[in-house]
């Protein structure tokens, strides 16, 4: 079953950027949004 | 540990308030953010580029350059959630009431990562996308944590009450993070050994071992940027009930 598996690679780096964009972009809207109406 | 939580305590209580705080982490925040940048890419150079490929998994072992740091990551959000839940069920502080909201959500999220990483990584080197050995078993039930602790918080939120017993279970869920680490030496698993910490020293090629630590600066300043913006959309929701 061992092979070099680019696919692999390539799965598991999308989901990796995929998350960590979503939640930084999620956060740094609820941080906008509550500052908005904060101010 | 306990001197270092203590130095801790007493300079929140005799030097710093929860706005200062807050002050503080919002002029961290860009250097941050910035920093986070710079290991990434240099990370994902030295983790696509320059590391070799390992003579018996190939390329697949570049997935240890997301998997390690996300599994860092979300035991790194779990210590954050324990120390805050202790702080918000014994002394009520608003501070680490907060910080455990603003903790979680990155906690969970890194820890579905590092499970699918895992699974992804798992299934051209063993064969298996899944085994309940005693570490893929022991990280599963952080997950369960997480999970409970954001769907409590969910739940509660609806009925517009606080449930402060959730930060108990935050607490004896710690019981699990040295059960963790330590599954691949007490147990016989799929799972390999300790590669980093380990008696006698690191054993990893050198190309990926720098790869591997820029990936973990990273991780180390996503999660910190990811916590401030968190801990300040909470305070701005909170700040003025507290």
């Amino acid at each position: 079953m061992i092979s070099s598996g680019i696919k692999y690679v390539y799965i598991a780096y999308t989901a990796f950027f995929v998350l960590l964009t979503l939640l930084f972009v999620i956060s740094i809207r609820m941080f906008l949004t509550n500052k908005k109406k904060n101010d | 540990m306990s001197i270092v939580l203590s130095i801790i305590v007493n300079i929140y209580y005799n030097y710093l308030s929860t706005d200062k705080i807050i002050k503080i982490s919002l002029d961290i925040l860009p250097i941050s953010i910035i920093l986070m940048f710079y290991a990434l890419v240099t990370g994902l150079y030295h983790g696509l580029v320059s590391s070799p490929p390992d003579y018996q998994m190939g390329e697949t072992v570049r997935i240890m350059y997301v998997h390690v740091p996300a599994v860092y990551g979300a035991i790194l959000c779990y210590f954050v959630l324990f120390v805050s839940s202790i702080f918000t069920f014994f002394k009520k502080s608003y501070l680490a009431y907060i910080s455990s909201r603003a903790i979680a959500p990155i906690g969970f999220t890194l820890t579905s990562l590092g499970l699918f990483a895992g699974m992804v990584w798992g299934y051209p080197t063993w064969g298996t996308w899944w085994v309940w050995d005693a570490r893929l078993t022991s990280f599963f039930v952080l997950w369960l944590f997480y999970l409970v602790y954001l769907v409590s918080n969910y739940i509660y939120d609806k009925k517009n009450s606080d449930a402060n017993f959730i930060h108990l279970i935050n607490i004896i869920g710690f019981i699990n993070v040295p059960i963790i680490k330590f599954s691949v030496n007490w147990w016989a698993t799929l799972h390999q050994a300790p590669t980093l910490i380990r008696s006698g020293g690191a054993s990893i090629n050198h190309g990926m071992f720098v790869a591997l630590m820029w990936m973990l600066g990273f991780m180390t300043l996503f999660i910190l940027s990811v916590f401030i913006l968190r801990l300040n959309s909470w305070h701005f929701m909170k700040g003025k009930n507290k």
